[in-house]
């Protein structure tokens, strides 16, 4: 891959893949490994079926590749599969929606590996109380319905803005402002306590 | 505006989502309102808590174990969901059921093979001789009207009162 100092776009990536540069694929899988992974988490609540979830998403992305045309962005038309496959099979293996803001042990387990959770920055919390506060917010993410949910997860975690999010969910844009502005609502009353902390 | 409307857009203004009139709006009204500017900050406060969830990492083999699956045509997703699959995962009355019915198949198809005859390759139950047995000329010597009479007849015959 050519470095240059403009930044390549993932449609540009595309195009070149179709004209038979299959190295821009790997390039897209890089770029966007991480969010795809991490929606299909914070929705399955499950490590393991995430990474599974991701490389499905990635396979399928590959296989429609040449046929693939730019009629939205990217990230949207990759974060659609990932919540789809992501809630199919939250729904074909029962488990509950975002079984990893439970707060249980064995997810907590799953979430830590990253082990990144030191690197806050400017957070007055020591380390007990974010463990504390991490509990806290999957609890209280948990308790929103499912819809607030994803508005929640793409707008906060994936900081998408409200017209991608449209895209994804298939609402209009008062829609979403609706869904987020509940959404923050009840994390807020939620999480009161560990706000009056800060 | 009144702070009922300012707060149902206070979310899109602290989201970079409102168009700069609206923005400007929300701003001044702010500034002069301390109950509106505490409930921004509050939602301020709620949504920075959100971001002590930082997520995990990709593993480092993803990108290869994609590539091994792109190569073998991507089994490994749907051999998970193969796995998803045991029988333990069936609801109990339907194990029961499909046990009984296990049962009752092989019953009746063990039943069936020990009470056969084998003549000339050919197996024959009890019941095909019982219809061997009734014939046509258990009614030929009969009277057309006398029903009673042929049915005495062919109980006489059958090979079952043997």
């Amino acid at each position: 891959m050519e470095k240059n100092e403009r930044i390549i776009t993932d449609e540009e990536l595309i195009l070149r893949f179709q004209q038979g540069e299959a190295a821009c694929f790997r390039e897209l899988v890089i770029r966007h490994q991480r969010n795809v992974l991490n929606v299909a988490s914070r929705i399955t609540g499950n490590r393991e079926e995430a990474e599974e979830i991701a490389q499905e998403v990635f396979l399928r992305v590959y296989r429609a590749m040449n046929d693939y045309r730019p009629l939205t962005k990217f990230s949207t038309y990759l974060y659609k599969i990932t919540l789809n496959l992501s809630l199919n099979q939250v729904r074909r293996a029962k488990i509950v929606l975002n079984r990893f803001f439970s707060g249980e042990e064995g997810d907590k387990e799953e979430f830590e590996r990253a082990g990144r959770a030191d690197t806050l920055p400017d957070t007055p919390l020591t380390s007990m109380e974010k463990e504390e506060a991490k509990k806290a917010v999957r609890k209280a993410i948990r308790s929103l319905p499912k819809r607030q949910r994803l508005a929640i997860i793409l707008s906060q975690y994936q900081e998408l803005s409200y017209q991608e999010i449209s895209e994804i969910l298939g609402c209009s844009l008062k829609a979403v402002e609706r869904l987020i502005h509940r959404g923050k609502g009840r994390l807020k009353e939620e999480l009161a306590s560990y706000i009056q902390k800060k | 505006m009144e702070c009922r409307e300012i707060r149902k857009r206070i979310s899109a203004y602290l989201d970079g989502e409102l168009k700069q009139g609206e923005w400007e709006r929300v701003a001044n009204h702010i500034t002069s309102c301390p109950d509106c500017a505490r409930e921004l900050k509050t939602l301020q406060e709620a949504c920075s808590l959100l971001k002590v969830d930082e997520g995990i990492e990709p593993s480092e083999d993803f990108v290869l174990q994609l590539f091994e699956k792109i190569g073998s045509g991507g089994k490994g997703y749907q051999s998970l969901q193969r796995t998803r699959w045991s029988f333990t995962s069936v609801p109990a009355f339907i194990r029961l059921a499909i046990v009984l019915l296990l049962g009752m198949v092989i019953g009746v198809g063990f039943g069936s093979l020990t009470s056969t005859e084998r003549q000339g390759g050919v197996a024959l139950t009890p019941g095909r001789n019982v219809a061997q047995g009734i014939a046509l000329d258990n009614f030929q010597s009969v009277h057309p009207q006398s029903l009673t009479q042929a049915y005495i007849n062919i109980n006489l015959k059958s090979p079952l009162k043997s």
